[in-house]
């Protein structure tokens, strides 16, 4: 898992990155550059990078990171559109600390894509939550006083029914 | 899940509807601010133009003979939410009252042209305001309200516009929610002289800041030929667009502007319906539909895939202009359709200017 072999009868170009806790992946770098950020960073070192270092993701959520971007690599397939569909609502469909740690590796390595599926998938989950729920979920102090959440809620009803 | 940055709440946010993201106000002071600021909002509306497309229709209860203002499900046709509590004014009935247009998640209403009471409404939130009496011409006079988003400005206008015989009048007023106040527009050599024709209404003729009607130019006292006048809420000017044929009956009460998909289209006197290109611009006009079977006695609004919703002998349903089949529309068994216009949900406040 952790990598794969380089200088294999495919042509293209293998890129390393490092996760927080020190594994080292290889990687095909049009996969690798559906990250903005390190598209940014192998512009920036040019042909001498040896390994990026990627210190706010750790391996496991970088492996499944990677695995969706291989899956993106080229977008240009129209035909399997559908298909792509159900592998990706399949992909976001994860336990919710998972969940947390690859939307802020999308969100640090500025994947916008998957950034957007990501937070549509939140979005999907607490639609429909009582404030509560919503605290619970995203681990929110309640910083209003009764008497103020009491007007707040009174203002909007209706919201509630 | 952990306590998540705050641009990423915001991009989660911008994906809920109306109604989810007043309730979580409630969740804590940084969501309540987020979700009430102006940026937020503007940023939510934009986001939302690709999808929850509503439509929003006046109705008459057949048993009870009550009004009210219904949101269906632009796909469906399913009743979402019904307004019965219509926001009104004391002595006026809600018979009197118009749709004159809707705009980001805002609806203008108009009761009674003659008293003139205009209400910005935001049925979303619930929030409504009454548009000051403006003092620029008089109550009685005949005129068309138009209402839109200058979107330069960020700001809603509503637009009053008069029948013009003397040079030296003021044609138009135009109110600004941001200042809410009126302003008058004095009259420009520009500006041809018009007449409206009382039965002839604009249905939904709001498009990107434009608002159209139809109107008769008159020349020298004399009524010329029927054109179409709109006004531009990003600079407050009018402008006139010949219609595509010419000879259109004076008249004939037939006419109609209606927004078919985002284009304002034209209805002749012959049933051809024509979808206008370019503002200004008589060769812009497309042909799209010639619907000969099309005895309309009133069309109520256009729906989707190329059907109209339409009245016909007292009957209420729906007309598609391709294989010019009528069909029922489930939603007019028990109410009378009086017009359906498109509609968005959006948090934009209408109670306090920003």
């Amino acid at each position: 898992m952790a990598s794969s072999t380089s200088g294999s009868s495919s042509s293209s170009k293998v890129v390393k990155i490092r996760s927080s806790d020190n594994e080292n992946f290889e990687v095909e770098e049009a996969a690798a550059a559906r990250s903005e950020t390190i598209k940014k960073l192998l512009e920036d070192v040019g042909d001498d990078a040896d390994v990026i270092p990627l210190p706010n993701v750790d391996a496991k959520t970088l492996v499944k990171v990677m695995e969706w971007c291989k899956k993106h690599m080229d977008d240009v397939d129209e035909l399997n559109k559908e298909e792509m569909k159900t592998w990706d609502a399949e992909f976001v469909d994860m336990d919710q600390s998972c969940l947390y740690n690859v939307l802020l590796a999308a969100n640090f390595l500025n994947i916008k894509e998957l950034l957007d599926q990501l937070t549509q998938k939140v979005a999907d989950m607490i639609k429909g939550k009582s404030p509560e729920e919503i605290r619970a979920t995203f681990n929110i102090k309640n910083d209003f006083t009764p008497e103020e959440e009491a007007e707040i809620r009174k203002q909007n009803a209706w919201a509630f029914e | 899940m952990e306590c998540i940055p705050r641009e990423l709440v915001n991009q989660i946010l911008l994906r809920l509807s109306v109604n989810d993201l007043l309730r979580f106000k409630s969740v804590c002071k940084s969501w309540c601010s987020l979700i009430s600021s102006a940026s937020f909002i503007a940023d939510h509306v934009e986001f939302n133009k690709k999808n929850h497309n509503h439509i929003l229709a006046k109705f008459k209860d057949k048993i009870s003979n009550d009004y009210n203002i219904s949101i269906l499900n632009h796909e469906t046709l399913q009743v979402l939410d019904t307004h019965h509590d219509l926001p009104h004014i004391q002595n006026i009935e809600a018979g009197d009252m118009e749709i004159v247009g809707s705009c980001n998640g805002v609806v203008c209403l108009c009761y009674s042209y003659s008293i003139s009471v205009i209400i910005l409404w935001n049925p979303a939130t619930g929030d409504t305001k009454i548009v000051p009496r403006s003092m620029g011409f008089p109550i009685t006079t005949s005129c068309r309200i138009g209402f839109g988003f200058d979107a330069g400005n960020n700001d809603y206008k509503v637009v009053r516009i008069r029948e013009f015989y003397d040079p030296s009048c003021i044609k138009i007023e135009i109110y600004s929610l941001k200042t809410d106040s009126w302003r008058l527009v004095t009259s420009s050599d520009q500006y041809v002289n018009f007449h409206f024709n009382r039965s002839e209404v604009s249905w939904d003729a709001n498009i990107n800041g434009m608002y159209s009607w139809l109107a008769v130019k008159i020349r020298e006292g004399r009524h010329q030929e029927k054109t179409m006048i709109s006004f531009n809420m990003n600079n407050d000017a009018l402008i006139s667009t010949p219609l595509p044929i010419s000879g259109i009956n004076l008249t004939f009460s037939m006419n109609y502007l209606i927004a078919i998909d985002g284009s304002l289209a034209f209805m002749d006197d012959e049933y051809c319906i024509w979808v206008l290109g370019e503002y200004g611009v008589k060769e812009s006009w497309t042909k799209l539909f010639t619907v000969p079977s099309l005895k309309v006695e009133r069309p109520l609004g256009y729906w989707r895939n190329h059907k109209l919703f339409m009245e016909t002998d007292g009957k209420q349903n729906l007309f598609d202009l391709i294989t010019q089949e009528r069909s029922s529309a489930p939603i007019v068994k028990y109410w009378k359709m009086l017009q359906v216009i498109s509609f968005r949900h959006s948090l934009v406040p209408v109670k306090f200017s920003m």
